[in-house]
């Protein structure tokens, strides 16, 4: 009676798991009720006798969610208390699983059959540390179960299993299990491996054969070829024997991710891995072994026939591959072909530079084949990862060049300059249109529906990465290169300028068709790639002068013809190409500084150098218009600042006077955005000395024109106050005012921010917009309930005290920060930095960097303002902000962190009490980031003012309390991603006195847990050897943590 | 264009790294989220309007950190595709990522498609460099780096898994996701160094050390 009634509760058991268990899986994503059953479930899975159950489930239940729980219930078992179960019990267990596992002939998902492999693999674990002995005579067996047909499939994935839970990471074992563990398999690998290279071997005799060559194929090789390594063979495997080898490289991958390669490595399993990898039908998981094997770095003894080995494989598939101009390249799996690249890469990035002078290893007949290999990639991704290959070599050699100052190797010279010829090709429509289409079609599907969209399209990511190749090998060989290139300038583009010109004189229309766009495209690449070359321009400045002149030119008068024909009107790519050559322009203003430079030395040469600059300036001035679009506007200003900051051309204020005395007339019809560049160039170019030293600055000149300057910018502004009524009848309120006071600092600030690093300068500037600082701080009173106001108004201080610190001076700094502290310190600081208030919180932050700024700056200046400072961050923001996840934290604790790190010694230690409070509160939140950021603050104030002893002097407060808390973090895990940051913390707590640590702290630490056993204890002390060298300690903190985490999960 | 079931993503990583910031950043309307640190597991909807018609995504964003709560990798049954996430700062969380892919695979097998994503390429200090990165070339994952914080490359992985799961390569949105605003602004030029970073990031295994090798 007792009996059928325990069968009739296990029935209806089993019956309520099949069904919540199809709940939990089928329940609509957002309802509750999941929660509810993953709740019951875990509670049910924690019981103590749940794992008697299992039986019953897997001997009576066929429904998988039932068989899996079950497997994750006896996972639990094993893992937690598997030595509370009698031994005989477990062998039943065991026996059951092994049953379920390899004799049942259901069709079970493979899920299911891996969750039955796993947990066999775990109980295993379990015998082989409790009788190490056990471990030969079962991975004997394992090997028994391998070769025999019925079972081999699944004792190849158990041996498999083996590997990943023996050498599991998860806290599931003590630390010391986890190193006897590998070190009892490790014996057994050379038998495992053996077992699995044979069966290898025997399917491989069994299925395959070898081909015969063709006679021409290998006629370009240059070397020697007869190597068994590269026959081709030819297989039929039955679906079995491939889920057979399949299971083998999976196994054998797993056994390379932790084995010492360099020993196991062995010829004969280089020889199976080789004899796959070229079966006709491409055998990927080889492939990856290899590729496995090759990330390794791993360098066996005999490393260079292991490495002649490799290099000759590469070597005979690219020539198999790119045989008859690539014909045979669709014979292969694309995935194959991603994997072989791979392969490729791993041996040039890892390997090349062991090899790269041997003459044993024919790198230019390689890198022929690769150039060939790279070209017949059609799809831009594949194409892209080729180019990374190049790109390692090519980085390779320079390193070498700038390094070790050897020339750049002659042999590769004609190679490289061919492969840059093509690579260029790649990037012109002229000749990869379908490429190139293919790439636009992906960006046009992605631009037409999207919204405003700044980033770069993929097209332009792909010609970048070209064009930076291309200039790589004009790194290397720029006379060639120089030389290769130059047509490309003196054919295409002047021709191109040269037809457009003869259409608009004859009238006729420019097209706009596809082919018209491709044409521009194609000028537009060019003239960055000649952007790019302008560099090398310099490196060589005497010998390719005349060329560099003339393409400087050839842009200039370009341009000047795009302006005057308005071309931008064409179609928007014109507007580009017109952005491109002032672009390319601006990136000859290192050759212009050169050039300057060399003509100080020829005087008579300077009219020439000079007309060129007046040329830029009468390029520029005619695109500072309100018709022209907004984007070429602004590329003009920007050439013309790169032309005052780091061309600096000797008479550049003279030639530009037309240009400065026209300014405000010319910008007033323009945009913000556009007047904050230009007025910004123009306040440089007034302020901006020439280079050289020995030139006189013409200060005299200079000083008399800036002023004016800056009155035409202010005079509106510096109006406001006297405006009648401006507050009380709220004239401040009205749109256009908010407008001019905003528009207006906002160009003040991006002066101010592009001033030159010049004290005089810097003087200049600072007497010419002092009259705005009164202005501007009343005005902050004004519109302390306006925050997009205040925040330019903010901006503004804090470019003010970042540029001109000096000059605005203490006094007015002091004053500027108390007026601010006092307006936002008050009612209205909550509602500002409420959640949904993102102008307020903004406003705040700013406040804070400026703060954060000062107390940096100012030494102990900033006493003064230190307590005001403290009151406002501790007293009134802190309370407001402690407990929320308000953005404003990151900044306010950099804030802190300043105050301890700049003030140290002008705090009270109530203020600095309250500071380490906060910090103390921050690493018990949940805030991953900033808990980041505050342990990072703590080691730099640690390294810079030893903190942690002067945390140590206030104990027990705290010293104790922090490293409580971080032992806490690292057992319970919160913060697990910062493990290691965590422990050298720790660790440099400890080292102020390691005695006190291991005698005092760690003890009452141990004492103190709740939910570990004593005797528990006593092992985890042990285990902890008072070693004060830093890897020994982390590693016996390791040990402690994964120890206790264990103890806490096998208690729970 | 016929409708597409909804698909289950499976969403793991290092507790800590961000998954849940990073579904919570997109603003579906469609369903409230709940997050259960607790029990494991909070399932949230996100639907992407392609080309090819809406993707509806079941995302199992299943908590890092509670590793032996809940049903743990029984999360995983029935997943269609994968994300898997460290963080960008911390390099433990990058060499956890080939045993999510392995508890991952087990149960939902090596055909599905899986992307890794780096999160927190905003973070200044950045541990692991993109040419560090090389684990998913190895099992033909896809890779981006993303910013939750600042939206940066958001759909990136949404876009691949669709793509892979309907088999067209050119799959492509056709609305942008609702997504909230950013938390901060990027560098667009380190964003760009970083892009060409992984672009020739070479293969290049992560340096393993022996202590941490025990782990």
């Amino acid at each position: 009676m007792n009996n059928s009634n325990n069968s009739m509760d296990m029935e209806n058991k089993t019956k309520e798991l099949e069904i919540l268990l199809y709940q939990f899986f089928t329940l609509d994503p957002n309802n509750s009720k999941r929660t509810e059953i993953d709740s019951y479930l875990s509670n049910y899975r924690k019981q103590k006798n749940s794992y008697e159950h299992v039986k019953y489930y897997l001997t009576h239940s066929t429904n998988e969610h039932v068989i899996w729980f079950s497997m994750s219930i006896l996972e639990d078992k094993v893992n937690k208390s598997w030595d509370t179960v009698n031994p005989q019990e477990r062998t039943g267990y065991v026996n059951l699983l092994h049953e379920i596992y390899f004799n049942n002939t259901k069709s079970t998902s493979a899920y299911i059959v891996t969750k039955v492999g796993q947990v066999l693999a775990d109980m295993e674990r379990f015998e082989f540390l409790c009788n190490p002995q056990s471990s030969q005579p079962y991975i004997l067996n394992m090997t028994n179960l391998v070769k025999n047909q019925a079972t081999s499939l699944r004792a190849i994935n158990l041996l498999q299993y083996i590997s990943e839970e023996f050498l599991t990471t998860k806290n599931v074992i003590l630390q010391e299990k986890k190193i006897q563990l590998k070190k009892i398999l490790s014996e057994q690998v050379p038998t495992i491996i053996n077992t699995l290279t044979d069966y290898l071997n025997q399917l491989f005799n069994q299925n395959a054969e070898k081909k015969f060559k063709h006679g021409n194929l290998f006629q370009n090789v240059s070397f020697q070829v007869g190597s068994p390594d590269t026959n081709t063979y030819t297989g039929s495997f039955s679906n079995e024997s491939k889920l057979i080898t399949k299971a083998i490289f999976d196994a054998l991958l797993s056994y390379f991710s932790w084995i010492s390669l360099s020993e196991l490595l062995t010829p004969s399993l280089l020889d199976i891995l080789f004899k796959y990898l070229r079966l006709d039908t491409n055998n990927i998981p080889a492939l990856e072994c290899l590729n496995e094997i090759l990330s390794k770095n791993c360098v066996p003894k005999e490393f260079e026939d292991f490495l002649m080995r490799i290099f000759h494989q590469i070597f005979s598939l690219l020539t198999d591959i790119t045989a008859n101009r690539g014909a045979n390249i669709h014979q292969y799996n694309p995935a194959f072909l991603v994997k072989f690249t791979q392969f490729i890469a791993l041996f040039v990035t890892n390997h090349l530079k062991r090899v790269e002078s041997n003459p044993n290893f024919r790198i230019s007949d390689f890198l022929s084949l690769l150039f060939q290999y790279s070209f017949l990639q059609t799809n831009s991704e594949s194409f892209l990862h080729c180019l990374g290959i190049w790109t390692t070599f090519l980085d390779y050699l320079i390193l070498q060049v700038n390094d070790k100052g050897i020339t750049p190797p002659p042999k590769y010279t004609d190679g490289l300059i061919l492969f840059q010829s093509e690579l260029v090709k790649r990037t012109l429509f002229s000749f990869s249109k379908d490429i190139l289409s293919d790439i636009d079609d992906m960006d046009n599907l992605l631009d037409d529906d999207a919204e405003e969209d700044n980033d770069e399209e993929l097209i332009d990511i792909y010609k970048r990465k070209c064009i930076g190749t291309v200039s790589k090998v004009a790194e290397l060989y720029p006379n060639a290169s120089l030389e290769n290139l130059y047509p490309l300038f003196t054919q295409n583009v002047t021709s191109f300028f040269q037809k457009i010109e003869e259409n608009i004189k004859q009238g006729i229309n420019i097209e706009t068709g596809d082919d018209m766009n491709h044409l521009v495209s194609d000028v537009i690449t060019i003239l960055s790639l000649f952007g790019r070359l302008a560099e090398q321009f310099v490196v060589c400045f005497a010998p390719t002068f005349n060329a560099a002149n003339f393409v400087f030119l050839q842009l200039l008068d370009m341009c000047s013809f795009t302006t005057s024909h308005n071309t931008f009107k064409y179609a928007p790519v014109w507007e580009k190409l017109q952005v491109q050559l002032l672009q390319s322009i601006r990136s000859f203003s290192y050759w212009l500084l050169e050039y300057g430079n060399q003509v100080r030395t020829v005087p008579n040469q300077q009219p020439e150098f000079d007309s060129h600059i007046l040329k830029i300036i009468n390029v520029i001035g005619p695109l500072f218009k309100s018709d022209i679009p907004e984007e070429i506007s602004q590329a003009a200003g920007q050439l013309l600042m790169s032309l005052v900051i780091v061309s600096k051309p000797l008479n550049l204020f003279t030639l530009s006077e037309t240009l400065v005395t026209n300014i405000h007339q010319i910008c007033n019809p323009l945009s913000s955005k556009d007047q904050s560049i230009i007025y910004s160039a123009i306040s440089c170019t007034i302020l901006n000395p020439p280079s050289s030293v020995n030139l006189s600055h013409q200060w005299d000149v200079r000083r008399p024109k800036y002023s004016p300057f800056i009155k035409g910018i202010t005079a509106y502004y510096l109006e406001i106050p006297q405006i009648p009524g401006f507050v009380e009848n709220k004239i401040f309120c009205q749109d256009d005012m908010i407008e001019r006071v905003q528009k207006i600092l906002g160009i003040l600030t991006s002066i101010i921010k592009t001033a030159p690093e010049v004290t005089t300068a810097k003087g200049i500037l600072h007497d010419a917009i002092s009259d705005t600082l009164p202005v501007t701080l009343g005005l902050f009173k004004v519109y302390v309930c306006y925050p997009k106001v205040l925040g330019s108004i903010l901006n503004f201080f804090f470019a003010l005290f970042e540029f001109l610190k000096t000059q605005v001076g203490l006094q007015f700094t002091q004053q500027t920060i108390n007026t601010f502290l006092e307006v936002l310190g008050g009612d209205n600081l909550k509602q500002l930095v409420a959640e949904s208030n993102v102008t307020g919180t903004a406003i705040i932050k700013k406040l804070i960097e400026i703060l954060t700024f000062v107390v940096q700056t100012s030494g102990h200046n900033f006493e003064s303002l230190l307590s005001n400072t403290i009151d406002f961050s501790m007293e009134k923001l802190y309370p407001i902000i402690k407990d929320s996840i308000s953005p404003i934290k990151p900044s306010f604790f950099t804030l802190l962190y300043s105050i301890l790190d700049c003030q140290w010694k002008h705090c009270q230690s109530e203020q600095y009490n309250k500071i380490l409070s906060a910090f103390q509160n921050s690493f018990q939140q949940n805030d991953v980031n900033l808990f980041k950021q505050n342990l990072d603050s703590f080691e730099k104030l640690n390294k810079k003012l030893n903190f942690y002893d002067k945390i140590s002097l206030m104990e027990p407060v705290f010293g104790c309390s922090f490293i409580t808390i971080f032992f806490d973090l690292l057992i319970s895990n919160p913060q697990g991603i910062h493990t290691e940051d965590i422990i050298n913390t720790i660790y440099h707590f400890a080292s102020i006195n390691f005695d006190k640590f291991f005698n005092e702290f760690f003890n009452n630490y141990l004492m103190s847990k709740q939910n570990i056993t004593n005797e528990q204890k006593i092992n985890l002390r042990s285990n902890v050897s008072p070693d004060q060298d830093q890897p020994t300690f982390n590693r016996n903190m390791l040990r402690f943590i994964n120890d206790f985490a264990y103890y806490t999960y096998i208690n729970n | 264009m016929a409708e597409i079931p909804p698909v289950k993503l499976v969403l793991v990583g290092d507790g800590g790294v961000g998954k849940t910031t990073f579904v919570q950043r997109h603003i579906s309307g469609e369903f409230e989220t709940r997050y259960i640190p607790t029990l494991g597991v909070s399932v949230k909807t996100i639907a992407f309007y392609t080309n090819y018609g809406k993707f509806i995504f079941n995302i199992w964003d299943t908590a890092g950190q509670e590793k032996f709560g809940g049903l743990r990798d029984g999360y995983y049954i029935q997943g269609q595709c994968a994300i898997i996430m460290f963080d960008v700062t911390s390099r433990l969380s990058y060499k956890n990522c080939p045993n999510w892919y392995s508890d991952l695979t087990r149960v939902c097998g090596t055909e599905i498609p899986i992307v890794l994503t780096g999160n927190k390429v905003d973070v200044k200090d950045r541990k692991v460099k993109p040419s560090q990165i090389n684990f998913h070339r190895r099992f033909n994952l896809s890779y981006y780096d993303i910013s939750a914080k600042s939206n940066y490359n958001f759909e990136k992985p949404f876009i691949w898994l669709a793509s892979k799961l309907c088999g067209h390569k050119d799959l492509a949105l056709v609305q942008e996701p609702t997504l909230a605003a950013p938390e901060v602004a990027l560098d667009k030029q380190q964003m760009s160094q970083y892009e060409a970073e992984v672009a020739a990031a070479s293969a290049v295994a992560l340096p393993i050390s022996d202590e941490t090798d025990d782990l």
